[in-house]
């Protein structure tokens, strides 16, 4: 009756890893892949911000610059670029939006000043506004239509030329043109419809551009051809995500398989193997794609060492089956205590306001308990007893290691172990640095870095990341607030804080401004000074005007600075070239309803504040581990498990700082998980079983984990890297450290059970 | 083979033609160094025409468009746009990239700029007719009208929205 209910059990487990492989065929080609980088770090703790820097448009935008050649090939080349069908990609045209510009400017002529204009508007002084327009009357260049009639002073029309133009860009019809290096170069901005760090979608644009970009430069093979946009780096940070999950993924699977032959030389751990890591990966793919919309591909790559952990749980089945029922239900009980203690170290990164190590959370959570119940369910029906044999090598190299390990003094491993303890923890105390900085997520190719740079700095999309916002309830709020910023702009400027900056007030001025100028402008046609000009010319005063220029008329890639933001309008000003210092950005605060945000500064804020979080977490997670051990193991063991976790994990973290220069958020995360995996080595090592056994077991497990962590190391993303390394040397110390607690177990396992 | 040199040679012929037609309706020497100018300006809406009168001096990559009457302003045009002499520094004047380039063209007789923006013609008076062909200069004027013998003596600006500048040109030593 027993074994059939076992059995009922062993069928209900596989159909449930039948459907849920189902489900992944049905799920994963509609699975939307995120590959943003802000999506997957934390965010600041200020809703409104959050929600702007969601709505934040500027990463659908993209600049191409072409260089290389004479003006015309280059000309050529950009109207062949433009005049392509373009997947959800629009190329934008400079020279007609500042025609749009132009035609509202003429039907509102005289609704709009510069404020040296105003001011001396304000003080009356009249005759400097007269001599101005006399000298613009006089220049050849052409004027708006009807200006003299509308707005005789040329108020309106002297503004507009004010008005910076595009950092020595020549507008043309459908792009710029600029001298790069004293050569000509055409600079082409483009919008997308589509959310860049949107894998699929995102990908099909890059490539679609990328095929035409390529057919520029067949035909004319001196091109230059620089890019720019986020769009290219989400491109290749999801192409290279992709690339290393399924590289080191693949040298994992493939390196534990040969390991597990060359064990065991049979087809039953290799299957159970791949029974348990398949299951393992579908469970906690199906999970991540069920809990979160967009999972982010980073995510998988870190979920890659899923491999190292579930194959563990394979060697302890694997090594237990063959020996019996008996031992592998002595086993069982330890692989249920690592499982929880490896679950509470990623519980912990669960409640992180992390979303990346919040899926990667769950992708480990379920996919270890699902290679937990596939040992406890599958292996002991499929792998009878002395099915198997162990490698006559392997178990001798084990033997030798166990021994030389049961031979060491106890009193002088301790003594040993606490001393070395003491300096490595000095050593790292004195030396322990932290870097917060959100550039260890992504680190796009040299050459992209490159062509980004060209494209700024030949005066495209060089704005700074930095940028002010000012919220209010209406537009006109916004504008008037805008236009009480400007001064302290101006000054900013004139100290040289910054270089530029564009706000939408100077598009269009609040009403209360329009109104005001036109009061001041009727004063004006009735001085002396303005009616002698106005004769000279023989023109009659305009009178008051009642329309008034609104955001409303303008088209709404004009107005995209100002944002919905629930029940109330962000407004952002852009800054270009700005290094302001704390006390210039205190100087903000009072004016109402205004803010300096710095995403880059936030989000690196952000990691700091969650490392701190990690660390706290570390502690409890540390803390609960020991009052476990105390429950099941008593104090001495207790203590040298702790020990030798301390020891594995400030080595590992010292040696990472030795290579890295630095620790990051990563380094600790990676420290986490090294608390999991060599408390599981603890636990086997004073579990009673038989040391030669859990010599083999813990070496095979280590092994693999050190492959799966170790080749981490190698990635191209730091924060993956640095994760990686960490791992593999916490883990390779804790296997070389954990067989010496069996000295110490010896006495305790008398009075204590194999838990 | 006897196709492909006939081919060949017509088709230089025609490039050499076109060329000519070219050099012939374009026959003025570069303005160089000091040209008195006059510069009548009708506006839409003036019921009277702006007069004016000054001296360029021109330099191989700007002039200084210097108006003495009625009033003194100074302004320098490169190919980089306009900028105006204001409180003791020039002043550039946004969106006037297209205008400074037009008139460095005009005056120095740059042939490919005025071949690659204009269709060329020959009006009733032997004057030359400027064409735009594209933005932004179809935008701005309908038509630029140049005329002299053997150097270029006028350059009439005709604008979209119908005002027209007429600027009288005079180098300085045929003028002593």
């Amino acid at each position: 009756m027993s074994g059939l209910f076992k059995k009922g059990y062993l069928y209900l487990w596989l159909l449930a890893g039948i459907a849920v492989l189902a489900y992944l065929v049905a799920a994963i080609p509609s699975a939307r892949w995120s590959s943003n980088i802000t999506a997957a770090i934390p965010s600041s703790g200020i809703a409104w911000q959050q929600q702007l820097m969601q709505q934040n448009n500027s990463s659908r935008h993209i600049s191409i610059l072409l260089s290389g050649t004479g003006l015309s090939e280059l000309q050529q080349a950009a109207t062949q670029l433009t005049q392509q069908p373009a997947v959800q990609l629009h190329w934008l045209s400079p020279g007609v939006a500042l025609q749009q510009l132009q035609h509202l400017y003429q039907q509102h002529q005289a609704l709009l000043a510069s404020p040296e204009q105003l001011a001396l508007l304000r003080s009356r002084q009249y005759q400097a506004l007269v001599d101005a327009a006399w000298q613009r009357l006089y220049s050849p260049a052409p004027l708006l239509a009807n200006a003299l009639l509308q707005d005789p002073l040329l108020l309106t029309q002297q503004r507009l030329e004010q008005q910076n133009n595009s950092n020595g860009l020549a507008l043309r019809q459908n792009w710029f043109e600029l001298s790069h290096e004293g050569q000509p170069a055409v600079l082409l901005y483009a919008s997308l419809a589509i959310d860049p760090f949107d894998r699929n979608n995102g990908a099909i644009v890059a490539d679609a551009l990328e095929r035409q970009l390529q057919q520029l430069q067949q035909q004319w093979p001196e091109l230059n051809i620089a890019r720019s946009g986020v769009l290219f780096h989400a491109v290749i940070a999801a192409e290279n995500a992709s690339f290393e999950m399924q590289f080191y993924g693949g040298i994992s699977l493939s390196a534990i398989l040969l390991l597990i032959w060359f064990s065991f030389a049979s087809w039953r751990p290799l299957v159970l193997a791949l029974v348990t890591l398949s299951f393992a990966s579908a469970f906690g793919l199906a999970a991540v794609l069920l809990i979160f919309e967009q999972p982010h591909v980073l995510g998988l790559v870190f979920a890659t060492t899923l491999i190292g952990i579930a194959i563990d749980y394979s060697f302890h089945g694997i090594l237990a089956a063959n020996k019996g029922r008996s031992a592998f239900q002595r086993m069982l009980p330890s692989l249920l205590l690592g499982l929880i203690t490896t679950l509470l170290g990623y519980l912990a990164l669960m409640f992180l306001p992390f979303p990346i190590l919040n899926q990667v959370a769950v992708f480990m959570g379920a996919g270890l308990i699902a290679a937990f119940l596939t040992v406890q369910l599958v292996f002991l029906p499929w792998l009878p007893k002395r099915s198997m044999v162990v490698n006559r090598y392997l178990l001798g190299f084990c033997a030798v290691v166990s021994q030389a390990y049961c031979r060491a003094n106890r009193k002088l491993v301790l003594i040993t172990g606490i001393i070395i303890l003491v300096l490595v923890s000095s050593a790292l105390w004195r030396q322990i640095q932290f870097s917060d900085d959100v550039r260890l997520f992504n680190q796009s190719p040299a050459a992209l870095l490159q062509q980004e740079q060209l494209v700024r700095s030949s005066g495209g999309q060089n704005w700074d990341s930095r940028f002010i916002v000012l919220l209010g309830d209406n537009t006109e709020q916004l504008l008037q607030q805008e236009l009480a910023l400007q001064d302290l702009l101006h000054s900013w400027q004139q100290q040289d804080k910054l270089s530029d900056w564009q706000a939408t007030v100077q598009r269009v001025p609040p009403l209360q401004l329009q109104t005001e100028l036109q009061q001041l402008l009727q004063q004006a046609y009735q001085s002396e000074s303005v009616q002698h000009y106005l004769q000279t010319l023989q023109l009659n005063a305009p009178a008051l005007i009642s329309n008034r220029l609104t955001p409303d008329s303008f088209p709404s890639s004009f107005m995209q600075q100002i944002q919905p933001l629930n029940k109330q309008l962000a407004s952002v000003i852009l800054l270009r070239n700005v290094s302001l210092s704390a006390s210039d950005i205190q100087l903000l605060k009072q004016y109402q309803g205004t803010y300096w945000l710095d995403p880059i500064a936030d989000t690196n804020t952000s990691l700091a504040h969650l490392r701190n979080q990690l660390s706290l977490w570390f502690a409890v997670a540390l803390a609960f581990a020991v009052m476990v051990l105390l429950w099941r193991r008593g104090g001495k063991i207790t203590a040298g498990i702790v020990l030798v976790l301390v020891l594995a994990i400030s080595s590992a973290l010292l040696l990472s700082l030795q290579i890295q220069q630095q620790l990051n958020i990563f380094n600790l995360i990676a420290a986490l998980l090294v608390l999991a995996l060599a408390l599981d080595y603890g636990i086997f090592f004073t579990a009673g079983l038989k040391h030669e056994d859990v010599v083999q077991a813990v070496l095979l497990s280590a092994t693999t984990s050190c492959l799966a962590f170790g080749l981490l190391g190698f990635s191209k993303t730091p924060a993956i890297a640095s994760f990686g390394l960490t791992v593999f040397l916490g883990v390779a110390l804790a296997c070389m450290l954990a067989p010496l607690l069996s000295i110490l177990a010896i006495k305790e396992n008398e009075n204590n059970a194999a838990l | 083979m006897r196709t492909m040199r006939f081919v060949v040679i017509l088709l230089c012929g025609l490039f050499s033609v076109l060329a000519q037609a070219s050099t012939d309706l374009l026959p003025w020497q570069p303005l160089q160094g000091k040209v008195l100018f006059t510069q009548i300006k009708n506006l839409q809406g003036l019921p009277v025409p702006l007069s004016s009168s000054g001296y360029l001096d021109l330099a191989a990559q700007q002039m200084l468009w210097h108006t003495i009457t009625p009033v003194d302003s100074k302004l320098l045009i490169t190919t980089q746009g306009v900028s105006q002499w204001q409180q003791q520094e020039y002043v550039a004047i946004t969106g006037s990239e297209f205008v400074g380039q037009l008139m460095l063209a005009v005056l120095q007789q740059n042939v490919e700029f005025i071949q690659q923006q204009f269709n060329l013609a020959l009006d009733n008076a032997g004057c030359t007719l400027l064409q735009p062909k594209q933005a932004p200069l179809d935008q701005l004027f309908t038509q630029i009208i140049l005329c002299g013998e053997t150097e270029l003596n006028s350059v009439t600006l005709q604008e979209q929205n119908g005002n027209s500048t007429i600027i009288t040109l005079q180098v300085e030593a045929a003028a002593q």
